[in-house]
């Protein structure tokens, strides 16, 4: 079975997936959200049903997050609102509660903790928040992670499999983890440090904006990925007590291990810490690619998955026709990742489109639950959702539960 | 002195040798990078030292490409610009996108 891809939008901005890929929800590049009822059948594989479009925001819907626990959507965007929407009696109505976010600038990012409880979100005011319901009023209120800790906006935020931790990626270069246990939300009747406290923070090889982030699935290592096309891994962060040992972040980052893979070709914009072996990162090659440890604790780039990144010729294309391929093919994308080395006849071509299913940077990337067929999607700047299956992992975990 | 090294790698036409010592010389490597580019005049000699260059060098040397080009002059200009040409074929653009997002940027490449 090859990726299977789909054009549901001419873009998409963000989409997440229910816990068990009965629904799709999408953001077209617009202040609505879509709403999709996701079939699968043996001979077509998946196919999308329209059922609702959100229409609560006023801007750009910057991310969209499903919680497995609750089935509740989480929806952020740059009017720097965020709504939690609940599931009425039909699976076309969706309910809007109010989020007070207090933030003064667009939201970006968003994502419901492991439990569920609480949420978080990053925001161009360089900050990033984590909000909790409070049930007298109906709404969900926010604890804002203290000015002043990220020097620019914050374009992810990735919660830690234990539900107290926050990752954050900023443009300012650096990844981050905040303490962000709220003795409200989460019950705890004393906590090893005050909410926002800062934990651990890792700058990107060189200093460039870090994209996202994603921690592996046992909390124990985070990759990031920047925009200086380097992959970045943080392992030694599983030994009990590493993270409420009393010791401050500029300590804690001496005892991490920070693995840097320096790619090729061009930077990646989102990631998924698959399992302990396998990172899948995807971005402005417009194909995703697996990032594995190499014996040794080094970690190394593969080629780029789907048969995809850019067209590749064996014998030079003449200056002129490159240079008018590359204003007729609307600009280079990919391929950049692989040739040399053993595929030596390789030479750059500019302007010929990919040959994988994307064509244009893929912005995101969702896992998708076990046993369905396909491990995770992917979806960019080209509007196709394209669904990678378990066959593009095979061989790179450690283990497959299917 | 790691010029006179480079000149000698140079005059005996080991132009891999001669490239690496340049880019791993201590204190300002420019000029002895610069030296390598223009003086290396056979594309199999360019193919070949770009081939074994490791990672690091190959980063280091589209920095100094970028700050030959900066220098406006036409001969070193023109050895750059086939170098670059070199580079990315052999190695892609990994290299100049590291160039362009690096914060660190010395005031000559601004």
């Amino acid at each position: 079975m090859a990726a299977q891809p789909h054009q549901l939008a001419p873009v998409v901005s963000c989409f997440a997936v229910s816990a068990d890929l009965s629904y799709l929800a999408l953001c077209p590049n617009t202040s609505s959200v879509t709403i999709y009822r996701v079939t699968q059948d043996a001979a077509n594989g998946y196919s999308f049903t329209q059922i609702a479009s959100l229409e609560e925001h006023d801007q750009l819907v910057a991310g969209i997050d499903w919680c497995p626990v609750t089935n509740k959507l989480l929806t952020c965007a740059h009017d720097r609102n965020a709504y939690v929407w609940t599931r009425g009696t039909t699976e076309e109505t969706w309910d809007p509660v109010l989020t007070i976010l207090r933030m003064q600038r667009a939201a970006l990012c968003c994502q419901w903790s492991p439990k569920g409880n609480k949420f978080a979100v990053g925001t161009a005011a360089k900050t990033a928040c984590v909000c909790y319901y409070e049930g007298e009023n109906n709404w969900w209120v926010s604890k804002l992670i203290k000015k002043g800790l990220h020097r620019s906006s914050v374009v992810d935020v990735r919660w830690h499999p234990n539900n107290m931790l926050l990752a954050t990626a900023s443009t300012d270069g650096c990844a981050r983890v905040f303490f962000a246990q709220i003795p409200d939300a989460d019950g705890a009747a004393s906590a090893p440090c005050p909410f926002s406290t800062p934990l651990l923070e890792v700058r990107s090889d060189s200093g460039a904006w870090v994209h996202s982030l994603d921690w592996s699935p046992d909390g124990s290592s985070l990759a990031f990925v920047a925009h200086d096309a380097t992959v970045c891994v943080v392992e030694g962060m599983g030994a009990p007590g590493f993270w409420d040992d009393g010791t401050d972040a500029a300590s804690r980052a001496t005892r991490v291990g920070v693995k840097n893979v320096r790619l090729r070709g061009l930077p990646m914009a989102c990631v998924w810490f698959a399992d302990a072996e396998c990172v899948v990162v995807a971005g402005h090659e417009g194909a995703p690619m697996i990032v594995s440890p190499q014996g040794g604790g080094s970690w190394a780039a593969g080629a780029l998955l789907g048969g995809g990144g850019g067209a590749r010729t064996s014998k030079r294309a003449s200056q002129f026709a490159e240079a008018s391929a590359l204003f007729q093919g609307g600009g280079m994308l990919g391929g950049h990742n692989n040739g040399g080395g053993a595929d030596s006849d390789a030479v750059y071509v500019k302007g010929k489109p990919p040959s994988g299913p994307h064509s244009a940077c893929v912005t995101s990337i969702r896992a998708l639950p076990r046993g369905k067929g396909c491990a995770f999607a992917t979806a960019g700047v080209d509007g196709k959702l394209v669904f990678w299956p378990d066959q593009t992992l095979a061989g790179k975990m450690s283990r497959m539960a299917l | 002195m790691s010029s006179t090294e480079v000149d000698r790698w140079l005059a005996t036409g080991k132009a891999s040798e001669a490239l690496v010592t340049a880019l791993e010389s201590s204190g300002d490597a420019s000029s002895a990078v610069l030296k390598v580019l223009t003086s290396v005049k056979k594309d199999a000699d360019v193919d070949a030292s770009l081939s074994s260059l490791g990672a690091d060098n190959v980063d280091a040397l589209v920095k100094h490409l970028y700050a030959g080009l900066a220098l406006g002059d036409a001969a070193i200009s023109a050895a750059c610009l086939r170098w670059h040409e070199r580079v990315v074929n052999a190695h892609g653009l990994g290299g100049i996108v590291r160039h362009l997002s690096a914060k660190d940027v010395s005031a000559s490449e601004q």
